[in-house]
């Protein structure tokens, strides 16, 4: 694959995202006040993490490049993350305007999806019965203020 | 008081029946989590954080820390019987109990474990109740500086020990630690890092970065074993071991036992790494250590009495000091606090019923998981047969269910959806979430005691070693870096050369 100079992949990645956010909790931090070393403003503090953050990613990718062993990136689950994701966005975006036994068929559904056509009944029998344990304990039980369906 | 005031005292108030009850289910629970693999103890803790903050105090910290050494308890039997770790620091167990349960001894290995994790138990009760009240005794006269360092020493070391490589979990813990600023800044008011997202301007939710780094993370890294089937065969017999094996057995639960109660108090090193060291000492002081490996029983006894040792000492950082020692060490503590209780050295004088309780309660919870564990074993052996098809989707309900229920927020769901993607790329990364859960609890409180410590001191640095204690703290910090780095260095000097 490309980037033959690079060694150790995954090292080279996370480095790289933590000087991406290093760098930006930095930037972010200078429009809060400084203060001095005696009487910190409310941006000293993340500024300092933020640089230091950003100092460790430069190091890990530096490193990485001169890594002895190369180390790939192993197997990343990329649809199965998407897919039990967007039934937790789902989940979210559902339980204020619809209710929680809609929410909660979603999420499975979403959850189950290289299932849904295997074993149809089964992923069913699972939304039910989870719909109606949610419902019984969270709305009956813990009193949270949202609809049912 | 004597501790045995304390302890009748604390036995008093956990023996309530409803205290019972919750000291039942949390060991119950952390058996099944212990038993079934890919069912983590924090996974589990993350997931019912919600529900226990409409239950008293008292009672949500016996069920989730019986959860905790319940699941350290029960975690052999997996190992033992599919060379599988039930909960991650049984994987020791694997080496030398299912070569036992291969030579049809798995019964004997059940019964050897669950008697040295009883023992161990025992002792390490004793040990918090003896140690507890002078640790936060000294840890009353510590102010700012100290506390600064306490947190940099426990942040340093949870790092060291999670990971093969320093930097990558020191930046996670430098970033959790960033995570903590979001929000209102207490000392000016000013909003940091809210993006104009009013939910974040009390910071960020620590149940929902928790559930999503932890439970969502994991259910994405097993999705796709998510068919398999294991195949068990439920029968186990001869419980009894014989009068060699106890024997054999007795001087490696003790030395486990005492390995693990010390090992256990330091911050990062935990049952895990409890448990490797008991099983490289037995192996080391063994007049045959050719069998290890090959279903000896010291191998099952001394680090299994390590890890559950361990696994209840950790606690005594969290409680005396309000610094916890691990992930599940900080999901408690963030229990704590969303039940309005402080923690730190206060919570022995303030909350003595609380304090005693729970130390009293973990003996109960010892004895229970005794039960529960001998004679009920067939019944959970059959637990393994549950597909994990069947089991994620409950975990994801009860998670998202349960981030809603904490402030009624929609918000806080999607938060956890993105914590759960970015905590599950890092992992295929090779980074660790347990720093950064550790520093997003931890953050806030590190900034509050750097930024008194300097205002007392008028902004010079040299406060931090200047102070004995702070400087001890510190120089322990860098002794942990060091001693854990030299190893790794020489390998990476010896792998290019």
């Amino acid at each position: 694959m490309a980037l033959p100079l690079i060694r150790e992949r995954r090292q080279f990645l996370s480095g790289l995202v933590f000087a991406i956010i290093g760098l930006a909790a930095f930037l972010q931090a200078q429009q809060f006040e400084m203060g001095t070393l005696t009487q910190m403003g409310a941006g000293y503090y993340p500024a300092c993490l933020g640089a230091a953050l950003f100092a460790i990613g430069v190091a890990l990718v530096a490193h990485s490049v001169l890594a002895g062993a190369v180390v790939a990136i192993g197997h990343v689950a990329l649809r199965d993350m998407v897919f039990l994701l967007s039934g937790v966005v789902a989940f979210a975006l559902l339980i204020e305007r619809t209710g929680l036994a809609e929410a909660v068929c979603a999420l499975v559904v979403f959850g189950c999806y290289n299932r849904i056509a295997k074993r149809p009944i089964e992923v069913l029998v699972i939304c039910a019965i989870l719909a109606a344990a949610t419902v019984g304990l969270f709305i009956f039980a813990l009193g949270i203020p949202v609809a049912i369906y | 008081m004597g501790i045995i005031e304390h302890l009748s005292f604390g036995f008093s108030v956990a023996m309530s029946p409803m205290n019972l009850l919750y000291c039942l289910a949390g060991a119950t629970l952390g058996t099944v989590v212990g038993i079934i693999p890919g069912l983590s103890p924090v996974t589990v803790i993350a997931m019912l954080l919600p529900i226990t903050f409409k239950i008293p105090a008292l009672s949500s910290l016996i069920m989730l820390s019986g959860i905790y050494y319940g699941a350290h308890h029960a975690g052999a039997t997996t190992a033992i019987m599919l060379n599988m770790p039930g909960e991650p620091s049984s994987v020791v167990i694997c080496f030398d109990g299912h070569p036992m349960a291969r030579l049809g001894r798995a019964g004997a290995a059940l019964c050897t474990s669950a008697i040295s994790s009883f023992f161990a138990g025992c002792v390490a009760v004793i040990v918090i109740a003896l140690f507890s009240p002078v640790l936060a005794q000294a840890a009353l006269s510590f102010q700012a500086p100290e506390y600064t360092a306490t947190i940099v020493l426990a942040l340093v070391a949870v790092s060291v020990l999670s990971s093969r490589s320093l930097l990558t979990t020191i930046a996670m813990a430098v970033l959790g630690l960033l995570l903590g600023t979001v929000g209102t800044d207490v000392n000016s008011g000013a909003m940091r890092f809210t993006f104009g997202f009013l939910r974040l301007s009390e910071g960020v939710e620590f149940v929902a970065v928790a559930v999503g780094m932890f439970a969502f993370a994991e259910i994405i890294s097993h999705l796709k074993d998510a068919d398999q089937r294991r195949a068990v065969s439920a029968k186990v017999e001869g419980l009894i071991p014989t009068k060699a094996d106890m024997k054999a057995s007795w001087k490696p639960i003790l030395r486990g036992t005492a390995l693990g109660s010390l090992l256990g108090i330091l911050p990062g090193t935990g049952p895990l790494l409890s448990s490797f060291a008991s099983y490289a000492l037995e192996k080391r002081i063994s007049k045959h250590p050719e069998q290890f490996g090959e279903g000896a029983i010291e191998g099952v006894a001394g680090p299994e009495a390590a890890n559950n040792a361990a696994a209840l000492t950790h606690f005594i950082p969290m409680l005396t000091l309000g610094v916890p020692a691990g992930a599940t060490m900080a999901l408690m503590l963030g229990a704590m606090l969303i039940q309005g209780i402080a923690p730190g050295p206060q919570v022995l004088t303030q909350h003595p019923d609380l304090f005693w309780g729970l130390v009293a309660s973990m003996w109960i919870g010892n004895m229970m998981l005794l039960v529960l564990n001998l004679p009920l074993i067939g019944i959970w052996i059959r637990l393994l047969n549950i597909p994990y098809r069947l089991l994620y989707p409950t975990i994801l309900v009860f998670c998202c269910v349960g981030v809603y229920s904490v402030a009624n927020s929609a918000f806080d769901v999607l938060l956890a959806a993105a914590f759960g993607g970015f905590g599950y790329i890092m992992r295929r990364l090779d980074c660790n979430g347990a720093p950064l859960v550790l520093g997003l609890v931890l953050g806030p409180v590190l900034e509050e005691n750097l930024r008194r410590s300097l205002l007392l001191s008028r902004g010079d640095l040299t406060v931090f070693v200047t102070r004995p204690i702070s400087l001890v703290l510190l120089l322990l910090a860098v002794g942990v870096v060091v001693s854990f780095s030299l190893p790794a260095l020489r390998k990476a000097t010896e792998s290019r050369g």
